[in-house]
C-alpha cells in the first residue's frame, strides 16, 4: 500500500462515528501492525451537530489532519455530511460510500436552511466526477440485522470493499469483536459482512474491479 | 470503557489511546496518588479514565466541585508528600490561578502536576487563550507534548521535576492532541510506595511573599539546567540551512509534515520546542546563527514568535521572525496543514536562493491533489445546509425551554430578559428556542442578573443555569440575589449530572449509595432564604409552564428547578423505541412542533403535504412532545402504552 491512506468519516452526533473510527484504526494498528492517527472532537459536537473523524493509516503517519484534497475515502454516515466533507477533502480519484439516509437538520425543516434530497446529493457528487460513488441503504441493512444502531458498521464494511482500502475484512471483525460490547459483537460483525456484500455487488455491477490487496 | 491493557500494560506494549489516556498512563507510571479536576471539553477524559484506573490501581481520584477546590485538594495531598494532578480545561486554570499564584511560593514536598488542555479555535468553548503564559506568569515550567509518547513520558516525568524544584510543573495539552487517537508506546510503572504524612515541623504558606519570591526566582534560573537532560527540545539541521520552523508543541508535527510533503529537508532547518517556558535559548541561538528567516508555529499566541524576536535582537542578526504577529499565518484559531504548507512554500519563494535550477516546489505525493472546493472550473458549489448542535432526542432541557417559552408569553411578559450559562442548557441560544441572550463565565448568569434586574426594573429577568454550573460557581451569586430580595426567576435545569462533559457526577447527583452525600440544590436555595422555591418535573411541560407563572406573579427572587435526567445517563438506555406517533388524518402539515419542540425524531413527509411522522429508531418515548401539536396529532401508540407507563414512572416525579 502507499505511505499513507486518508479516509474521513462524517455523520450526525449520535450516529457511532467513534466507535467507526476506533474500529478501523484498531484494525490499522493491531491486526495489521501499521501506523494511525485519529481527528476528532468530542463534546458539543455530539449533540446532534456534525461530527469528522480524520484516519490516516500508513508506514509513518505525522500529523492527524489531513491536506484539502488528500482524502482517499469519505465514508458519508449521513449522505449531507458526506456530502460536505467530499466537497472540501476528497482527492480527484478518491471514493465516496454514502449512506442513504438523509438526516435534514432542523433549521432545514424549519425552512430557514436549504434541504437536500438524496438525489440532489448524489448530482453534486457527480458533477464532481468520483469514479467510486457506491450509496449503501445503511439504515434497512441494520434494521434488518434487528438495530439501526449498526448502521455505522454497515458502512465500515462497505469501505473495505472499496479498491485501495488498506485492511482486510478479517481484521476489521477481530476489531469489532475488540471494540463492541459484548451483546452487539454478534450483531456488529454480521453488519460489515452485510455491508461489505451489499458495496461489493454494487462495485461487480458498475464493472470497477475489485480484486485488491487484502481481500 | 475499561482499559486494564492501558493501565496495567507491560512498558513495551504498543497499544491505541487517546492524547488524555497517555497523559493518564503518564501519572500512573509516576506513582500518582491523587488525580482530580472539574470536567471541561477537552479534558474531561482524563479525570475519568483515572477513576476508573484508581479503581484498579488503590489511588485517589475524582472529580471536584469546581478546578479552585480540585487545584486546593491536590494541595492537601501534597503538603501531605504525595503525588497529586489536576487536569482542566484552559479556563478551568483562570479558576483555580488564585491559589496557584501561592503555591508557587512554597517548597511543595510532593509532585504536583497541573494539565491545562487548551482548546485552540476553542471549538468546545466560549473563549481561545492560551495557558503557555500561565506558566510564564507564575513561575513554573512548562512542558508541551508533540505526541502520545511525549505526553505520557512528559507527565511521568512532570513529577520528578516538580520535586526537584518543589514546584508545580505545567503540563500544556492542546485539544487537537488530548482528543487524537494514535498508536502509543507504554514505559515501566514506578512500583516504590511513597510515605505520604503532613509535616507538622514546618509552615505552608508563602506569608510574607518576598523571601518565597525570591526564592521562586532562583528555582527558575535553575530550571533550564534541571530541564537539559530530557531530549523534548530538539535542533534538526547542518547549520548551513537558510530557512527555520521553530514549532511550539503539537504543531511540530505540521512542521515536520510540511517539510517532507515540499521536498525541502535539505533547505529547511526545524527546532522542535517542547519546553516553552523556561524555553530552550541554547538552541533558538543556534538556529538563528545561520538562517535569515523562521517560520514560527504555535497555537494560539505569539509566545514562542516573540522569545524568538527577543534573542534574534540579542545576537544583533537581522533574522526574519514570521508567524502569527508577523500576519505570516492567521493570528487566531489553530494550527492547520493546509495553512502550514502554504505558508512554507511562501516564505521558501520569498527567502530561498537556488543553486543550479529554478525548482517548483510541488507537493511530491500529491501532483493532483485538489479538493473539488480548491478547484476551478465548471463545480457548482453545493448548497450545504448549516447544522447546528442541538438537544438529543429525549433530552429534558428541550422540553424545560418548550414550557418557558409557553410560560413567558403567556405570562404577557414585556421584554423579558434571558440570561445563559455554561451546559448542554446552553443549547437554548441555538434553534428552535433561541431564548437565551448572555452567556459568559461559569456561574456568571447569577451575578449578571441581579445588576440586569437592578439597570431594568420593568424588565422580568429569568437567568438559567444547569445543575453542575449551580455548584461550580453559581452560589456565590444566588445568595447575592437574596441577600438584595432582587426580583430574578433563577430557573435551574437538573438534569443529574454534568452532561455536556460525559455525564460526569457532583454533589446533586442522585446517587444511591453511602460513600458520598446528595446535597440537593433545593435544600441549598432554601437555606439561602430563597422566599419560593419549586421543583418540577420536566418531563410534563405544560404543568411546568403553569408553574413558572404562578412563579412570575410574585414579587421578589425565586428559583424554580426544572428536573429530568439527562438521555445519556445508563438509566435511560432502556429506550422504549418508536413510542410516540402521529395520527395522519389529524396532521395538517402546521410544522408548529418543528418550530416550537423541533425533537430530532420529527420527520417530515417529502411527498408536499409536510406532515409530520415520528421515526421510531429514534423516538425514546420521553412523551415530552404529546401536547405540543394544536391539533393534538400526537400520541403513545397501544403496543407501547405499558412499557411507557413504567418507563415514566421510573422517570418522572421519581426525585421531585
Amino acid at each position: 500500500m502507499t505511505d499513507m491512506y486518508d479516509l474521513m468519516i462524517a455523520g450526525v452526533g449520535g450516529q457511532g462515528n467513534l466507535l467507526a473510527s476506533r474500529v478501523i484504526a484498531h484494525a490499522a494498528l493491531l491486526e495489521e501492525g501499521l501506523s494511525v492517527r485519529i481527528a476528532e472532537t468530542y463534546g458539543v459536537t455530539q449533540r446532534g451537530g456534525a461530527v469528522f473523524s480524520q484516519v490516516r493509516i500508513g508506514r509513518a503517519v505525522s500529523g492527524p489532519l489531513i491536506p484539502k484534497g488528500q482524502a482517499h475515502l469519505i465514508i458519508g454516515l449521513e449522505p449531507i455530511e458526506g456530502l460536505r466533507v467530499a466537497w472540501g477533502y476528497l482527492r480527484p480519484r478518491g471514493g465516496v460510500v454514502l449512506n442513504t439516509r438523509v438526516l435534514l437538520p432542523l433549521q432545514s425543516k424549519m425552512g430557514e436552511q436549504p434541504s437536500l434530497g438524496l438525489a440532489e446529493i448524489r448530482d453534486y457528487l457527480r458533477r464532481m466526477g468520483i469514479p467510486t460513488l457506491v450509496e449503501i441503504d445503511a439504515h434497512r441493512l441494520a434494521l434488518e440485522l434487528g438495530s439501526a444502531a449498526a448502521q455505522n458498521m454497515v458502512m465500515v464494511g462497505a469501505a473495505s470493499a472499496i479498491p485501495g482500502f488498506p485492511l482486510s475484512a478479517e481484521s476489521l471483525s477481530q476489531a469489532v469483536r475488540a471494540l463492541s460490547r459484548t451483546e452487539h459483537v454478534a450483531r456488529n460483525i454480521e453488519a460489515l459482512v452485510k455491508g461489505r456484500q451489499e458495496a461489493l455487488s454494487l462495485l461487480i455491477k458498475n464493472g470497477i474491479v475489485v480484486g485488491h490487496s487484502g481481500n | 470503557m475499561k482499559r486494564d491493557d492501558l493501565f496495567k500494560g507491560s512498558p513495551g506494549t504498543r497499544l491505541l489511546a487517546m492524547g488524555n489516556e497517555a497523559i493518564v498512563r503518564g501519572a500512573i507510571e509516576a506513582g500518582v496518588q491523587l488525580v482530580t479536576g472539574y470536567p471541561g471539553t477537552p479534558s474531561s477524559e482524563i479525570v475519568d479514565t483515572a477513576i476508573e484506573a484508581a479503581r484498579e490501581l488503590g489511588f485517589q481520584a475524582y472529580w471536584s466541585v469546581n478546578e479552585k477546590v480540585a487545584f486546593d485538594v491536590a494541595t492537601g495531598a501534597v503538603f501531605s508528600g504525595a503525588r497529586a494532578l489536576v487536569s482542566c480545561k484552559h479556563v478551568g486554570i483562570n479558576v483555580l490561578a488564585d491559589s496557584l499564584m501561592q503555591i508557587n511560593h512554597i517548597d511543595i514536598p510532593g509532585g504536583l502536576v497541573i494539565v491545562s488542555v487548551d482548546d485552540p479555535s476553542g471549538s468546545s468553548s466560549n473563549n481561545e487563550q492560551d495557558n503557555r503564559h500561565y506558566a510564564k506568569f507564575a513561575e513554573i515550567p512548562a512542558l508541551e507534548p508533540s505526541n502520545l509518547d511525549e505526553a505520557r513520558e512528559m507527565t511521568k516525568q512532570a513529577f520528578v521535576i516538580s520535586e526537584e524544584l518543589q514546584l508545580p510543573v505545567l503540563l500544556r495539552s492542546v485539544a487537537r492532541l488530548s482528543h487524537m487517537t494514535a498508536d502509543m508506546t507504554l514505559g515501566p510503572i514506578d512500583q516504590s510506595r511513597r510515605d505520604s504524612r503532613f509535616d507538622g515541623s514546618r509552615v505552608y504558606t508563602p506569608f510574607p511573599p518576598l523571601i518565597p519570591h525570591r526564592r521562586l526566582r532562583e528555582k527558575m534560573r535553575r530550571a533550564p539546567q534541571v530541564l537539559a537532560s530530557y531530549d523534548w527540545n530538539r535542533y534538526e539541521g547542518t547549520g548551513k540551512e537558510k530557512l527555520g520552523i521553530a514549532a511550539s508543541g503539537f504543531t511540530y508535527n505540521y512542521a515536520r509534515e510540511g517539510v517532507d510533503a515540499l521536498g525541502l529537508n535539505a533547505e529547511v532547518a526545524l527546532l522542535k520546542v517542547g519546553t516553552p517556558h523556561p524555553p530552550p535559548r541554547d538552541l533558538i541561538r543556534r538556529l538563528l546563527a545561520h538562517v535569515e528567516a523562521v517560520l514560527v508555529l504555535e497555537d494560539v499566541n505569539s509566545f514562542l514568535e516573540e522569545i524568538l524576536r527577543e534573542e534574534a535582537h540579542e545576537l544583533s542578526r537581522s533574522v526574519r521572525i514570521l508567524g502569527r504577529k508577523s500576519g505570516t499565518l492567521p493570528d487566531s484559531g489553530e494550527t492547520q496543514i493546509d495553512s502550514v504548507i502554504d505558508a512554507v512554500r511562501s516564505v521558501h519563494a520569498r527567502f530561498s536562493i537556488s543553486t543550479s535550477s529554478t525548482k517548483t516546489v510541488t507537493m511530491s505525493n500529491m501532483s493532483e491533489s485538489t479538493s473539488p472546493s480548491q478547484r476551478e472550473g465548471a463545480e457548482v458549489t453545493p448548497a450545504l445546509p448549516r447544522r447546528e448542535s442541538t438537544f438529543c432526542v429525549g433530552c429534558p432541557h428541550r422540553a424545560t425551554f418548550y414550557a418557558l417559552k409557553e410560560a413567558m408569553q403567556r405570562a404577557g411578559l414585556e421584554d423579558p430578559i434571558v440570561v445563559g450559562d455554561i451546559g448542554c442548557y446552553t443549547l437554548g441560544f441555538n434553534a428552535p428556542f433561541r431564548v437565551l441572550q448572555t452567556m459568559t463565565s461559569m456561574g456568571a448568569s447569577m451575578g449578571t442578573a441581579l445588576a440586569l434586574a437592578q439597570f431594568n426594573p420593568s424588565r422580568q429577568v429569568i437567568a438559567v443555569i444547569g445543575d453542575s454550573t449551580f455548584y461550580h460557581a453559581g452560589m456565590p451569586g444566588v445568595l447575592q440575589i437574596s441577600q438584595h430580595k432582587a426580583p430574578v426567576l433563577v430557573l435551574v435545569m437538573d438534569n443529574s449530572v454534568t452532561a455536556m462533559t460525559g455525564q460526569q457526577s457532583h454533589p446533586g447527583t442522585w446517587h444511591s449509595g453511602d460513600r458520598l452525600s446528595t446535597i440537593p440544590i433545593e435544600d441549598i436555595v432554601q437555606a439561602f432564604k430563597i422566599p419560593t422555591v419549586r421543583v418540577v418535573s420536566s418531563w410534563n411541560p405544560q404543568r411546568l409552564s403553569a408553574e413558572l407563572n404562578e412563579v412570575l406573579k410574585t414579587r421578589g427572587p425565586a428559583v424554580v428547578i426544572s428536573r429530568g435526567a439527562c438521555a445519556l445517563l445508563p438509566e435511560r438506555r432502556e429506550r422504549v423505541h418508536g413510542t410516540m406517533a402521529v395520527n395522519a388524518s389529524l396532521c395538517d402539515g402546521c410544522l408548529r412542533c418543528i418550530r416550537e419542540f423541533g425533537c430530532p425524531a420529527f420527520l417530515i413527509d417529502d411527498d408536499g403535504s409536510l406532515r409530520v411522522t415520528i421515526d421510531e429508531t429514534q423516538c425514546d418515548g420521553c412523551a415530552a412532545c404529546l401536547r405540543t401539536c394544536p391539533a393534538g396529532a400526537f400520541y403513545a401508540k397501544k403496543s407501547s402504552e405499558r412499557k411507557l407507563r413504567q418507563f415514566q414512572e421510573d422517570l418522572y416525579d421519581r426525585h421531585v
